[in-house]
């Protein structure tokens, strides 16, 4: 418990500081971005609108130290201003509508690279020497070197493009609306595999190595060769008492690998124009939509840190040795 | 051999012997803080101990596991800041007149030799580095030719061949390593080396030649040495006098052979009955230990502690011989009754 | 014996995993060695040898090479493709000729003119980042670890911190705020990139920072300066290079990723603006594929490249997770033990006519395990001999790398690759033990012989209660349900003294002794004829070592198993057996029954063990053990001196 509750502690302190920077730095940067902005959107926006705008980015004459009192307030209420880009949508509501593709895109993959990712490793420290341990890893090192737009891009290229074989852009066809039926559901899934795959194809093999060289180590442990001489299957050997062991790092690096994750899904989002923050953070930084970019960037941030969070507990029930320290 | 200390010979810093000890440790105390940041919890590993090393003597300084002897060997090289307590080299109250760091003048006083002789080597430098480091930084050698001499008369000090000067680490044994670690602690000729652990770490058969050089260098250039060890047999072996630790505290001193030909303390006791020696079989009766346990371990069945007597006032130490000391009330002048009882139910003295 | 062959293989590394019998460790190492070291723990990889093993290691040159040639091809660019890259010398969107080899991007730009001057800015990028942000790395970390307590809590609060930010989404936007340019790009990747440095660098300088030699340092007077940077750094030199290699990937990705996000400065050429002037322009579309393909090749090779070094790195300072080349020769199952397949009772010893009424519980003759490493042999047993009978403990004592533990894994079939029974035979109660198949040996192990490990704390699987590790052991062997299992388990806790509520508990819950009664539970819980003990008590403290001796007198006393009983330390050894063998570099030297070893011993090397262990009572008198160096080569076959007593002859003491 005390564990669980420091590390919520550290994650708020992070927070803490993704949102001061965020509060830094329109203030700070050089060359006036948010001047540049106004000067470029200010005719559509209401006098209330401006004024609002102007006190996020700390364009009136309050004294910063209440600025920033003033944007922790509205940071944890929520209240972001408006989109630029999308006017006058609030950035709370383009965000709600976009996160939900990033959710199913980046979950998707993640979860798939995960399984099999660690499956593999699993399979291929237990087996040295064999074709998993000896030709699978180059392979995948390779592949996981191309950049993840590159690849998504081949792929559109290749199975969009070249086959037809998979639609070419957004989640779902253009002229269907989003429901629960057959047809569209299907339709998503035809649209995601592509990008999810990229995903999949440059992510797996980091995992799939990661997890293979814990596994080694872990099998060099005593209690490995005390299960064996205890006489148990090989197949409870590897999972029950190898692989439950590896898993423990694996958990870990599950959290922290989480951001390099959500910037891969954000280039494959762009590739594929695929609906999700990632790509909607590019419109916005296009459109020099500040908040609506300021918006995200906390979003995912936000997200990070919760999965972050979530994962020290899961590790909390995985390892008895936390629970007690 | 001789198991007399020789007192005539001054340490190489040549302070002539006065009686004083060389090292003299009062009320040492050590808190280690537990947790994190902000965490104010702590544990004590050292409870106020008391122990003097003499000038050209070998204390040894046994315990278990987790009594708190390596940390009074940190606690005396200046690794770890004690918590409270005052400690005396040469007569000089070092925490006070170098508070936060050991000056050079200390560290060339005080040496020390770990128990890892593969840890204590920087496996990135030639043995020659950690001799000629330890001559130039605290100038035993200032001319080149000079230096070349000193290192080959350490070689030839810790029966080491001078080519090895040239080799690094990981291509000596064991015992050369810990050899090689002896001579960069003589390189500063210091007064006192403060041994933890030497021998634990390796091959039994080479144990001895480490033993019998500390021996000899106790004889030969009368260095004092504080021998940290958890043998008994070791400490018997080549230590002059023995401290005995149990959980951070004192709990009997004496001389290395008296004390465990007739050991005092309940604790003293349970440690040699357990220590396997087959000129001794059969000394030691499971009854017997098993009452010593309790006794020790289990402070319920301790006499003394049904009244409270132990929490609430911390044994002193009682004198029960020459030069040797107990801390257990049951060597309070009145207790001496309760002793007896406890000799008769174990027939215990070798 | 014969250890004197050449080469300074990193054989014994690639076998000295946990507790395996780590005898070819130390006699692996005895060729680079002055003299012969037998220390208990493996060497330390050195940089000069670091160096050499990297550029012998496959995957490196590999990687080494393709570096270099983008290296040349980058910084020769301007001779290659003279002409400024960005101007239209054709018609646009052209396939691959004679005359664009390439082909030509949509403007009508030379494709590999533009992909070779890409590679100057790309890796001048990819390498800046690199140095810079491992050089924040080197520093955040050296600082952490060596002063420690509020510098550690605060620079590793901000790493941490720093690290779990979402790199990408944060490029965006502090690249969007941030005027355009290559020197942005550069600035935002190392404010990025650093963290992951300085976490894998400070943690690293930590272990180091409590290594010994730190220490005996700050004793010897060195300030801190040195010790930061003369004796910490270069034990830290093989990960601060791994590290680099990691940024530098990093920074050549997100340098692309950024620039084909268009928020580079689109102007400057490199792969990535390549690459998002490939995507504007609609090349794909148009199938235009090689205005697309060059510049993703070449950061792909590079980061390939980039990454087998890196793995090679890695491999290099752990061997362990090198692939193991597969060995026609021998059967090589997980658990299943390996055994060279025509393994024969071959050849007589003296043990064998040692005249024992009944079939012995083990006998175990000539038996030779051999350590088999890419360049040469060791022989970790070598042909070894010895019966024991039914009840009877029959002690092994020899220091470490002597072979004692490699005899008692065999015995069981554990040894793991590389070591191989290559002679000899086990047998148990009349049955030929390296013949078993995997199913028989299963249900061998643990029912007939069972093993108590050195460390207990690391021989109990730590996320799995002490219950669920017992059960395991019925369920496995016996048709049993997991509530009678687990009564069971309950009853054997008891047996050792031990509550059953403890059941429940996990290892770290339990103290040392406490630990070691479990394993021993464990091990009589089949009622095994046998049980091997590997020096079940070196790793405790003397009076719970004597608990745990005095608990196995009592479950022999109640079970009558038969004991094969490990250790360094003779005297206990003299109390604890009724027979017992002295092991040198893998062969026997003395064997006879304990009394007569403690009043008669007669090898040189059973008197220097016996040395190691000064009386506790009697007058002090010196004593000599072995001299560093000494060795004893060329061990011969046990001769009879007594009734019942071997010993190999002995006359040469070698200095070596």
């Amino acid at each position: 418990m005390r564990f669980v509750l420091r590390r919520l502690g550290f994650y708020l302190l992070a927070f803490w500081v993704s949102v001061t920077l965020n509060f830094l730095l329109p203030r700070f940067m050089p060359g006036d971005p948010v001047s540049r902005m106004f000067a470029r959107s200010q005719s559509r926006m209401t006098p209330e609108q401006i004024t609002q705008l102007r006190h996020l980015f700390g364009l009136d004459d309050r004294p910063l130290w209440q600025q920033y009192l003033d944007y922790l307030g509205n940071v944890f209420t929520g209240e972001m201003g408006v989109s630029i880009s999308r006017f006058p949508t609030p950035v709370v509501e383009v965000i709600a509508g976009q996160i939900g593709w990033t959710v199913l895109l980046g979950g998707t993959a993640l979860l798939i690279a995960v399984v099999i990712g660690n499956l593999l490793g699993i399979l291929a420290a237990w087996r040295r020497g064999g074709f998993l341990d000896s030709m699978l890893p180059p392979v995948l090192v390779f592949v996981g070197s191309f950049p993840y737009f590159w690849l998504a891009m081949g792929a559109l290229y290749l199975f969009g493009v070249a086959l037809g074989w998979f639609p070419l852009r957004h989640a779902f066809s253009a002229g269907s609306s989003p429901d629960w039926t057959g047809p569209f559901v299907s339709d998503v899934a035809m649209h995601l595999v592509l990008p999810a795959v990229t995903i999949v194809v440059v992510s797996i093999g980091g995992w799939m190595l990661a997890m293979r060289n814990t596994m080694i180590a872990t099998n060099a442990e005593d209690y490995i060769v005390m299960a064996e001489a205890k006489g148990l299957r090989p197949g409870r050997i590897m999972f029950r008492y190898a692989a439950r062991n590896a898993m423990l790092p694996a958990v870990t690096s599950f959290g922290m690998s989480l951001g390099f994750v959500v910037g891969g899904a954000l280039l494959t989002e762009v590739v594929f124009a695929y609906p999700g923050v990632g790509y909607q953070l590019l419109a916005a930084v296009q459109g020099l939509d500040y908040p609506l970019m300021q918006g995200i960037f906390l979003t995912i941030t936000a997200a990070v840190l919760l999965v972050n969070f979530l994962v020290d507990i899961v590790y909390v029930r995985l390892d008895p040795r936390v629970r007690v320290s | 051999m001789t198991a007399t200390t020789d007192h005539t010979r001054g340490p190489a810093g040549g302070v002539t012997d006065d009686g004083t000890p060389v090292v003299q440790i009062r009320g040492l105390v050590k808190d280690f803080p537990v947790g994190g940041l902000l965490s104010r919890r702590t544990f004590r590993a050292l409870g106020g101990v008391d122990l003097d090393v003499r000038r050209g003597e070998i204390m040894a300084l046994v315990g278990e596991s987790g009594s708190g002897k390596s940390t009074i060997a940190r606690c005396v090289a200046r690794l770890e800041q004690p918590t409270s307590g005052t400690l005396r080299v040469d007569g000089v109250d070092v925490l006070k007149t170098e508070r936060r760091r050991a000056s050079r003048v200390y560290r060339a006083k005080v040496q020390i030799v770990f128990q890892d002789p593969f840890g204590s080597l920087n496996p990135a430098h030639r043995v020659e580095h950690f001799l000629a480091r330890a001559l130039r930084l605290h100038r035993r050698a200032t001319s080149a030719a000079a230096l070349k001499g000193r290192l080959a008369e350490l070689m030839d000090t810790v029966d080491l061949d001078r080519a090895m000067l040239d080799a690094y680490p990981h291509e000596l044994s064991g015992g050369q390593r810990q050899r090689v670690a002896i001579a960069r602690a003589l390189a500063v000729e210091p007064e006192v080396i403060l041994a933890d652990e030497p021998t634990s770490m390796l091959d039994v058969s080479v144990r001895i030649g480490i033993l019998n050089l500390m021996r000899r260098l106790r004889d030969e250039r009368g260095i004092s040495l504080l021998y940290i060890t958890h043998d008994l047999a070791a400490a018997r072996y080549v230590a002059d006098r023995t401290t005995v630790m149990f959980a951070g505290e004192v709990v009997e001193a004496g001389e290395s052979t008296a004390l465990m030909a007739d050991p005092a303390h309940p604790y003293t006791r349970l440690l040699l009955s357990a220590v396997p020696d087959p000129r001794r079989a059969g000394t030691f009766d499971p009854v017997e230990r098993a009452a010593l346990r309790a006794q020790v371990l289990g402070a319920t069945t301790c006499p003394y502690a049904a009244d409270g007597q132990c929490r609430d006032d911390a044994p002193a130490h009682h004198v029960v011989g020459p030069g040797w000391t107990v801390r257990c009330h049951l060597y309070r002048p009145q207790a001496r009754v309760a002793r007896r009882a406890l000799d008769v139910a174990g027939t215990a003295s070798a | 014996m014969s250890v004197t062959e050449s080469t300074s293989a990193s054989l014994g590394a690639a076998s000295g995993a946990g507790s395996r019998p780590n005898a070819p460790l130390e006699l692996a190492s005895d060729a680079t060695a002055p003299t012969a070291p037998t220390g208990p723990s493996g060497r330390t990889a050195q940089r000069r040898g670091f160096l050499r093993s990297l550029l012998r290691n496959r995957k490196a040159t590999v990687g080494v090479g393709i570096l270099i040639l983008f290296g040349a091809l980058a910084l020769l660019a301007p001779l290659l493709a003279p002409e400024d890259p960005t101007v239209i010398t054709s018609a646009g969107s052209q396939a691959p000729s004679a005359e664009h080899l390439l082909g030509t991007t949509a403007k009508g730009q030379d494709v590999l003119a533009l992909t070779l001057w890409g590679a100057r800015s790309s890796l001048a990028v990819g390498f800046l980042v690199g140095i810079a942000a491992t050089l924040v790395g080197v520093t955040v970390g050296l600082a952490a670890a060596y002063f420690g307590k509020v510098t550690d809590d605060v620079l590793s609060l901000v790493t941490n911190v720093f690290l779990l930010l979402p790199g990408l989404p944060l490029l965006v936007v502090l690249a969007a705020f941030l005027p355009p340019g290559t020197g942005t790009v550069v600035v935002v990747l190392i404010v990025t990139g650093w963290a992951g440095a300085a976490r894998v660098l400070r943690s690293l300088a930590l272990s180091i920072r409590a290594k010994d030699f730190v220490a005996a340092a700050t004793v010897t007077g060195e300030g801190s300066g040195w010790i930061m940077f003369r004796e910490i750094l270069p034990n830290m030199a093989s990960i601060v290079m791994s590290t680099f290699l990691g940024v530098v990937i990093f920074g050549i990705g997100s340098q692309a990723g950024l620039e084909f996000l268009g928020l580079g400065d689109v102007s400057v050429v490199s792969w990535g603006t390549n690459l998002y002037w490939a995507s504007n322009d609609g090349a794909l579309m148009i199938g235009a594929w090689w205005a697309f393909l060059p510049s993703g090749l070449c950061i792909a090779l590079v980061a390939f490249a980039l990454a087998l070094l890196n793995y090679a790195v890695d491999e290099v300072t752990n061997p362990r997770l090198r692939v193991p080349r597969r060995r026609r020769a021998g059967v090589h199952a997980p658990g299943g033990g390996t055994v060279v397949a025509g393994a024969a009772e071959t050849g007589t010893s003296p043990e064998s006519e040692d005249g024992h009424r009944e079939t012995p519980v083990l006998e175990v003759r000539d038996l030779t395990v051999e350590y088999r490493g890419e360049n040469r042999t060791v022989v970790g047993a070598d042909r070894v001999s010895f019966t024991i009978g039914e009840g009877e403990v029959f002690g092994l004592a020899g220091e470490s790398g002597c072979g004692k533990s490699t005899v008692a894994h065999a015995i069981m079939r554990l040894l793991r690759e590389p070591a191989v029974i290559t002679e000899g035979s086990v047998r148990f109660c009349g049955r030929d033990v390296l013949a078993m198949s995997d199913d028989e040996l299963r249900s061998f192990r643990w029912r007939d012989v069972a093993m108590v490990f050195q460390s207990a704390m690391n021989s109990l699987n730590p996320v799995m209660t002490i219950g669920d590790q017992i059960v395991d052991v019925f369920t496995t062997h016996e048709r049993v349900s997991r509530t009678e299992a687990w009564r069971r388990a309950g009853d054997l806790l008891e047996l050792v003294k031990i509550e059953r509520s403890r059941l429940r508990s996990y290892p770290h819950q339990l103290s040392g002794g406490m630990r070691q009664r479990v394993v021993i539970a464990m091990a009589v819980a089949l009622r095994p004829r046998l049980l091997i003990m590997d020096e079940p008590t070196t790793a405790l403290d003397v009076v719970v070592q004597q608990e745990i001796i005095a608990q196995i007198a009592d479950l022999r006393r109640e079970l009558g198993f038969a004991v094969l009983f490990i250790t360094h330390d003779i005297s206990l050894m003299i109390e604890l057996s009724d027979r017992m063998g002295v092991m040198y570099g893998g062969r026997f030297v003395e064997s006879a029954p304990a009394g007569t070893i403690l009043t008669d011993p007669r090898h040189p090397y059973t008197h220097a063990l016996m040395n190691a262990f000064p009386p506790l009572t009697g007058p002090r008198t010196e004593l000599s053990g072995l001299a560093d160096g000494v060795r004893f080569t060329d061990i011969g076959d046990l001769v009879e001196v007594a009734s019942g007593h071997w010993v190999a002859p002995h006359d040469e003491e070698v200095r070596a």
